[in-house]
């Protein structure tokens, strides 16, 4: 119950645990199976972040088309790419996938293009030329954009953070009071950032000076984790850690819940990112994902959701619906020279990734 | 020593031999057994190692085979594109291996190596670091690509770590996705490879028992060792290698080495190609057991023999020693004279038996002692203690320890008259009378200690009255310390015999001599005691019998004089120093010598002459009359003979017989032996006895009837100075009386002497007995005498006694009848 009212709560935060993802697909199954048998053609599986949707438009769109929108939650991408490569594609319709992953879904085949005159309202969108982020082709719809940088709590920390280095060479006071990703791109990528590589480095030694830096720092680290965050639990809300490796959307929920937090991209820049909602290859009911991905782009719609993520959202008419206020937020919208040192994630060479793997798995054990 | 110090002493060594017997054999056997021990233990270690590594093996190859299904793998190596595999699967994988992992945390390592030698995706434990990606070159790499099999395992020197490890590899086929071609062709796609390390083996080696003392080792062909319980280096690598001569042989055997001075039972085992085992075991550990053993034996047979020894102490005690102790101690009461048998044995066996034994031969021969003691100590006759006891009794009462003088008194009766009793009735009556006497003085005892209960003995017993012999009794009187006490226990004796005793229907009177000697005046000794009482005994009966005398001084000397002329007078009659004296017997009417009386004169050069009566009665008592009788009457004879060879007219001479000689001797055959020796005519020969010679009994008088036979006359000498009557002296055999000389000497103190003298002369008359008067001094006398018709005069008015010589004057001048 306590799971409902959350979700059905205004301003619900887009939460992800295994909790919760368990719950889910523990209440889905029951309803799914009781409506295929009498309303086959009239229902979804979207495959997605916690509490990434606003759950109004979810209910106005399953009212309008009399349809039902199950969801199924990862808690990271790798966690998507997990249960994507264990279980197949098999029974999702939509899904929401990180601009690395998606070239690669294609090759797989796991996603299929829009077919746009199906769902005119694609043609609102269109990424910002942000790090070469836009140039997409229109196989997916992106969904938002944001950044990877640090949130903090100013009230304990002695002063703002504004580097990478803060992070990595920690003052005494963060002994302990840091809260770190568990994927290794980010890790390794914002490490890279620190030394003043390029995050996608694959050179031996610069990554090597890495894993250095990392080993350093990690007798300070509170622990690895997703990024996203339980909310009201959030170790940072509570205090518990001063400062946390995370996006710029889930530091502004936090800060709803908790005013002393900032949240900053570093001056060597950051990671900036961006999310598009996929066609599965093997979708069940592509009609009624058409109809979806077209009404969560209109603009009323589009806006409303970004206003509900605090991510900005790449629907040019909806940002025009967008007030003043949440276009200024420099947060939402970094100025352009801080996304200027920022970089996207690119593809990996294996001997890359299994270095990166390897020093993750390193870091792990530390902790151990 | 003690007779159980004796037997332990004897049995402990044959306990002990016993046991080390029985304990040799079994050493033996525990050598045996241990040494079998010790084999079966290296054969059971060996298949324990061998078992092991077998059953990690078979848990590889399974958990390789398992894994190889995995789907995840098989999507990866499906999956041609290289950066999918990397950027969307590579982490999945690892996750997958992880879980795997995380199932099985002794693999130190799972990875997959891609056909070409490149370690795509590896898991490590935290402890290992992946040094290289590049597997190429790899012997387990190689072992794989060139293997027949699908699987292949050995142990190897991981480059990771460079530690021996156990590396499973497994080919991974898939069928070609790409050319989609109906062929059942597989490829290989990849190498699942597995690794652990030898820690499951380790704990094997370092938790056994028996190679705790040697050692085990897991070594490859070359002796490298692969894991050991040996912190040192490996001294003897090159002997471990001897195993590869016999590599083929599957069998276990252990052989011995010699290593660095010490022997080890060795046991070697093929494991695995490359992979072998060896164990030892040092020799010494053997023999270390077993002098634990042994050394546990001899001091476990050391306490059961000490043990045994001391059970065997106490029933060697129980049954044995402390009843010998208890007999012995019985016996030696029994020994003491007790009766009581204070040994006490329930057992019924052989000591009881001899206890039985001992004691009824104890109780013998206390009857015995006591039959002994009886006739050692009691006098037959009385029942009464005898001298020895009574000597006994006496010295006790003079312990050696005390120096002051026991108060005693000794009471030394001797009975007045006991002898004319034996004479007159014979030894049987004088027998009774003893017992009579002895009865008497008991009732007199016992009533005066009724009377005056003060003086009563401590003693209640009869041992005070004791019989010495003969008529001699003796009384020991205690706590006296003063002659009163002991006045009127005396005169309570004499009163009591003043009473006669009745023997065989006759009255026997007699009286009691009693002298008394007080040790604390006169007993310096037991035998000072003794004798002073007797001397006053002596001196008691000298003092006219029937009365009891102290011990004094004067009396002792006088006893003393005694016997010292006692020895003198056997010396003179030995010497020759006597001498005879003639004195000359006339009758009154015509002053003729009708005989001469011999008497003996004894002449001590410093003492002069010495009075017939002084040491005729010690002859008498000391028995030395009968030597000195003989020598008188030879004397006499051979001298008047030498008188009538001289040509003299000689008398008859009258010699002096004592009644001694009469008891002890056959006077008759003396005095004929006399007569013949000499040859002296029997008329030439009388004889003068005493009363008491006559009232000795019927014996003299038939000695005395048959020497007046042979014409020998016989007077009676001293009358009127015992008992005897004139009445009396009718039927005996004599001629003459002699009337005493004390009668003699009263004639002229008055009318009585005169009156008895005459009487006596007329009586004697009346007998036809001639009268002799003795001691006559005086004319008056003479004339007296004459008057009342004596027959015959002797005495100094005629003629003192001559010696010899001298009384040849007689002879010539006088005239003989």
């Amino acid at each position: 119950m306590k799971i409902t009212t959350l979700m059905l709560a205004p301003k619900v935060m887009k939460v992800a645990t295994i909790a919760i993802t368990l719950a889910i697909t523990l209440l889905t199954p029951t309803y799914s199976t009781a409506t295929e048998t009498i309303q086959p053609p009239t229902e979804i599986t979207f495959l997605t972040w916690g509490e990434y949707i606003s759950k109004d438009i979810v209910d106005k769109f399953e009212a309008e088309y009399n349809a039902k929108i199950h969801f199924v939650y990862f808690e990271s991408d790798n966690a998507r790419n997990e249960m994507l490569t264990t279980s197949g594609t098999d029974g999702y319709d939509l899904m929401l996938i990180d601009s690395v992953n998606l070239s690669l879904y294609q090759k797989l085949n796991w996603i299929t293009p829009f077919d746009i005159s199906s769902a005119p309202n694609i043609n609102n969108v269109k990424l910002p030329t942000l790090s070469d982020l836009g140039k997409q082709d229109n196989t997916c719809a992106a969904y938002s954009w944001g950044t990877t940088g640090i949130a903090y709590r100013k009230d304990l920390v002695s002063e703002p953070i504004t580097s990478w280095k803060q992070i990595f060479n920690p003052a005494p006071e963060l002994n302990g009071k840091m809260l770190m990703s568990t994927m290794p791109q980010e890790m390794i990528g914002m490490a890279l950032k620190t030394l003043g590589y390029s995050m996608n480095s694959s050179n031996k030694q610069e990554l090597e000076e890495a894993r250095q830096l990392l080993l350093s720092q990690a007798p300070s680290v509170a622990g690895y984790s997703a990024v996203a965050t339980e909310s009201k639990k959030s170790k940072l809300v509570l205090g518990e850690v001063s400062v946390a490796l995370t996006y710029n959307s889930d530091a502004l929920m936090l800060k709803e819940l908790n005013p002393e937090i900032e949240y900053v991209l570093p001056k060597e820049g950051g990671a900036i990112w961006a999310d598009f909602v996929c066609l599965s290859a093997k979708a069940n009911n592509p009609k009624l994902a058409h109809q979806f991905i077209n009404f969560i782009n209109s603009p009323e719609q589009a806006a409303q959701n970004a206003l509900f993520i605090f991510a900005a959202t790449p629907n040019t008419e909806a940002e025009k619906l967008l007030p003043a206020e949440f276009l200024n937020n420099p947060i939402i919208y970094p100025n352009k020279a801080a996304v200027a040192l920022s970089e996207k994630y690119e593809i990996q060479s294996i001997r890359t990734i299994k270095k990166q793997n390897a020093i993750m798995n390193e870091l792990r054990m530390t902790l151990q | 020593m003690r007779l159980n110090s004796k037997i332990i002493l004897t049995i402990f060594p044959f306990i002990l031999l016993q046991i080390i017997v029985l304990l040799i054999p079994t050493l033996l056997i525990f050598e045996e057994f241990f040494g079998k021990q010790i084999k079966d233990h290296i054969n059971d270690s060996i298949v324990q190692v061998q078992s092991t590594l077998d059953s990690q093996l078979t848990a590889m190859e399974a958990d390789s085979d398992i894994f190889s299904q995995s789907i995840v793998l098989n999507r990866y190596l499906k999956t041609e594109d290289e950066s999918i595999r990397a950027n969307v699967m590579h982490q999945v994988l690892l996750k997958e291996f992880s879980s795997f992992m995380h199932a099985h945390p002794e693999y130190i390592e799972i990875s997959l190596i891609m056909p070409d030698g490149y370690e795509e995706v590896s898991l490590v434990n935290n402890r290992i670091t992946n040094m290289t990606d590049e597997e190429q070159d790899t012997i387990y790499f190689k072992n794989i690509v060139a293997s027949q099999s699908n699987f292949d395992i050995n142990a190897f020197i991981n480059p990771d770590t460079v530690k021996w490890t156990l590396i499973a590899a497994r080919k991974i086929l898939q069928k070609n996705a790409i050319e989609q071609t109906h062929s059942t062709e597989e490829v290989i796609k990849g190498y699942l490879i597995i690794k652990t390390d030898f820690d499951f083996i380790e704990q094997l080696l370092n938790n056994n028992s028996l190679i705790e003392h040697g050692f085990a080792i897991i070594h490859d062909a070359s002796g490298t060792p692969v894991i050991m319980n040996l912190q040192d280096e490996l001294i003897f690598k090159d002997q471990l290698t001897v195993i590869k001569e016999s590599e083929d042989i599957k069998k276990f055997e252990t052989s011995t080495w010699l290593l660095n001075g010490e022997t080890y039972i060795i046991g070697q085992k093929k494991l695995i190609q490359n992979l072998f085992f060896s164990i030892g075991w040092p020799e010494s550990e053997l023999y270390q057991v077993l002098k634990r053993v042994s050394y546990i034996s001899i001091i476990n047979a050391l306490i059961v023999a000490i043990f045994s020894m001391l059970i065997l102490f106490w029933i060697l005690n129980k049954l044995l020693i402390k009843p010998i102790i208890q007999l012995s101690v019985s016996s030696k009461n029994m020994g003491g004279g007790d009766t009581h048998w204070s040994f006490k044995s329930k057992a019924n066996d052989e000591l009881s038996d001899l206890a039985n034994t001992i004691q009824s031969m104890g109780l013998g021969l206390i009857q015995q002692k006591q039959r002994v003691h009886e006739i050692a100590y009691i006098d037959s006759l009385t029942k009464l203690p005898n001298r020895r006891q009574f000597m006994d009794n006496l010295n006790s009462q003079y312990p050696s320890t005390k120096t002051e003088l026991p108060d005693i008194a000794l009471l030394f009766i001797d009975l007045d008259g006991f002898k004319e009793v034996n004479d007159s009735y014979g030894h049987d009556t004088g027998d009774l009378l003893l017992i009579a006497v002895s009865n008497r003085l008991n009732n007199v005892l016992r009533a005066s200690k009724r009377i005056n209960p003060t003086t009563a003995q401590p003693d209640p017993s009869q041992d005070h009255i004791a019989r010495l012999g003969g008529d001699e009794f003796t009384i020991l009187l205690k706590g006296i310390k003063e002659r009163n006490t002991v006045e009127h226990i005396s005169e309570r004796i004499i009163h009591a015999f003043s009473r006669p005793f009745i023997i065989t229907e006759r009255e026997l009177l007699i009286g009691t001599s009693i002298g008394i000697a007080l040790a604390t005046e006169s007993g310096e000794s037991a035998i000072d005691l003794l004798k002073n009482a007797d001397t006053a005994m002596y001196e008691a009966k000298t003092m006219g019998k029937n009365t009891y005398r102290f011990f004094s001084k004067t009396a002792a000397l006088k006893s003393l004089k005694a016997i010292e002329m006692k020895e003198e007078l056997r010396r003179a009659i030995n010497n020759n120093e006597l001498k005879l004296a003639y004195q000359p017997q006339i009758c009154a009417k015509t002053e003729k010598m009708t005989g001469c009386e011999a008497l003996v004169r004894w002449y001590q050069p410093d003492k002069g002459w010495i009075p017939p009566d002084v040491f005729i009665p010690i002859a008498e008592e000391s028995g030395l009359i009968i030597s000195l009788g003989r020598w008188v009457l030879l004397e006499a004879c051979h001298q008047v003979m030498q008188w009538q060879k001289m040509g003299y007219e000689v008398v008859p001479v009258w010699v002096n017989v004592s009644n001694v000689q009469l008891e002890r001797e056959d006077m008759h055959q003396v005095i004929m032996n006399c007569l013949q020796e000499t040859g002296l005519s029997t008329e030439l020969l009388a004889m003068e006895v005493t009363e008491s010679s006559i009232m000795q009994g019927v014996d003299s008088i038939a000695q005395l009837e048959k020497i007046q036979s042979e014409g020998i006359k016989i007077a009676l000498d001293d009358f009127g100075t015992g008992y005897s009557s004139l009445s009396a002296l009718r039927g005996l055999p004599i001629d003459e009386l002699k009337i005493d000389k004390s009668f003699i000497s009263d004639l002229s103190h008055g009318e009585d002497g005169e009156a008895i003298v005459s009487a006596i002369i007329a009586m004697a008359h009346q007998l036809h007995l001639q009268v002799v008067a003795e001691g006559v001094e005086t004319a008056d006398e003479l004339d007296f005498l004459k008057q009342n018709s004596v027959d015959i005069i002797q005495g100094f008015y005629f003629s003192k006694p001559l010696l010899a010589n001298d009384f040849i004057e007689n002879l010539q001048k006088r005239e003989v009848a």
